[in-house]
């Protein structure tokens, strides 16, 4: 199953991986399939010309920590140890056979390969040069939170739908999303969970930072002033809070909301509602400032 | 290095970037070669082409730009599925804990002395494409399987 921006999953059916593959012409030497009840997959990425694929039998599921072992001391054997991919396959399950917990996991798994026949398979190491390893996609290299994000809500159950419906107006490119609901229902939970989910994924939303702010305690504009200014800790906006000091305090606001909208940065307010009993301008002076381009 | 040569890499200096890039590999291979021929020959006398030893580099500057390892990652909230009215039912799935799972990978793709390229991606359909398409040697895939009657329908 593969997973779609909005967070929702796409099946994708062995008639379709087979097409992919073949289109793309793919020539894989091993394909790793970490996830449960992939044997059959295996067979389509076979005929499709993989090599080796490691994958885990029709019937069975498999447990997190399995993978993460087996895969581990398997990439070790091929890449490091320069093995072949079936040595690193025999290597990675006698190392999980006789972890603490999971021996009985190790029989899960299983490499196929495109000659059944043991003897008609012939199987190399790859040719690899001396050097350090590199990531070579495009890549955030961590998030820059802001503010100190907040935990992830745990347990966080049958809210998922929720948390999709939001990636999905914030992917369709909305620049405001608000979530409204009862006291209590989980409005801030279903905000933590989006926050964390496109963190978790480096998406492309949050490539210049979150902010994550609550503002129920702010009972005043220069305590909301100092709200937004002591989450965002910037050089650049202490200097520009200083220019306009003389200056009435929603002029200072708006400089400071602007520096915000400058950022480019995901802005979460919880408790927003509370932005209107301190002074209705402020709502709309933030409205007219953040909602357009 | 000939004539023709030298105006062929200063042709391709003036162009754009990629072109460059091009120009600089070859005079690099060709000074390496150059380096390499010279020295192999003061130390053996099995003799070797500056051609063979271009040849070499050009392999492995193609090898330089491989992806090894491709990883895509698939962790989604859930799936839709038809509820037998009409409509569909988004039906939530258990959170996979493939931050570990990669984090292990690349602690082990570190630690060793050989240079490997490696990509992590979401595992959505455009990026599954584009991975396979790439040929790495080996398809990570971290995700959830399906009993396989659910995914053909």
């Amino acid at each position: 199953m593969l997973e779609n921006e909005d967070g929702s999953g796409q099946l994708i059916s062995s008639q379709k991986l087979k097409m992919i593959l073949d289109v793309c012409n793919s020539k894989l030497e091993v394909v790793f399939l970490s996830s449960c009840y992939s044997e059959s997959e295996a067979e389509v990425l076979l005929n499709a010309g993989a090599k080796h694929v490691v994958c885990i039998q029709k019937t069975k599921k498999v447990m997190d920590e399995a993978c993460i072992k087996f895969s581990r001391s398997f990439y070790q054997a091929l890449f490091s140890e320069c093995r072949t991919p079936c040595e690193s396959f025999n290597i990675a399950q006698q190392t999980l056979s006789i972890s603490q917990g999971l021996e009985g996991q190790s029989a899960l798994f299983i490499m196929k390969t495109r000659n059944s026949i043991k003897e008609e398979h012939k199987c190399g190491n790859f040719t690899l040069f001396r050097g350090k390893s590199c990531r070579v996609d495009k890549y955030t290299k961590g998030i820059r939170l802001i503010n100190n994000l907040p935990t992830r809500p745990e347990p966080f159950i049958g809210r998922n739908n929720d948390v999709r419906q939001v990636l999905q107006h914030l992917k369709k490119g909305n620049r405001l999303v608000t979530i409204t609901g009862e006291p209590g229902i989980g409005k801030t939970a279903v905000s933590k969970a989006v926050v964390h989910y496109l963190k978790e994924r480096d998406d492309e939303l949050v490539k210049n930072g979150i902010v994550f702010l609550n503002v129920v305690s702010c009972a005043s504009l220069p305590q909301l002033i100092h709200t937004f200014n002591s989450a965002v800790e910037e050089g650049d906006l202490q200097q520009l809070i200083m220019k306009v000091e003389k200056k009435d305090t929603m002029q200072v606001f708006k400089e400071v909301l602007k520096f915000i909208k400058s950022l480019d940065m995901l802005l979460v307010i919880d408790n927003a509602e509370d932005l209107m009993y301190i002074d209705r301008n402020i709502l709309k002076e933030f409205l007219e400032i953040f909602m357009h381009e | 290095m000939c004539h023709d040569k030298v105006r062929r890499y200063k042709k391709a200096l003036f162009t754009k970037d990629l072109q460059l890039n091009k120009a600089m590999n070859m005079i690099r291979q060709h000074q390496l070669a150059e380096v390499f021929v010279q020295e192999y020959v003061k130390s053996s006398d099995a003799p070797i082409a500056k051609e063979e030893i271009v040849e070499l580099l050009e392999h492995k500057d193609a090898e330089d730009d491989k992806v090894h390892l491709a990883v895509l990652y698939a962790s989604p909230l859930g799936y839709e599925v038809p509820d037998g009215l009409g409509l569909k039912t988004f039906k939530p799935i258990q959170e996979l804990n493939f931050k570990d799972d990669i984090k292990n990978i690349t602690h082990s793709l570190d630690g060793g002395k050989n240079k490997v390229n490696y990509s992590i991606r979401m595992g959505t359909p455009i990026n599954f494409i584009s991975a396979v398409s790439k040929n790495p040697y080996v398809l990570h895939f971290i995700g959830h399987g399906i009993k396989h009657e659910h995914c053909e329908k």
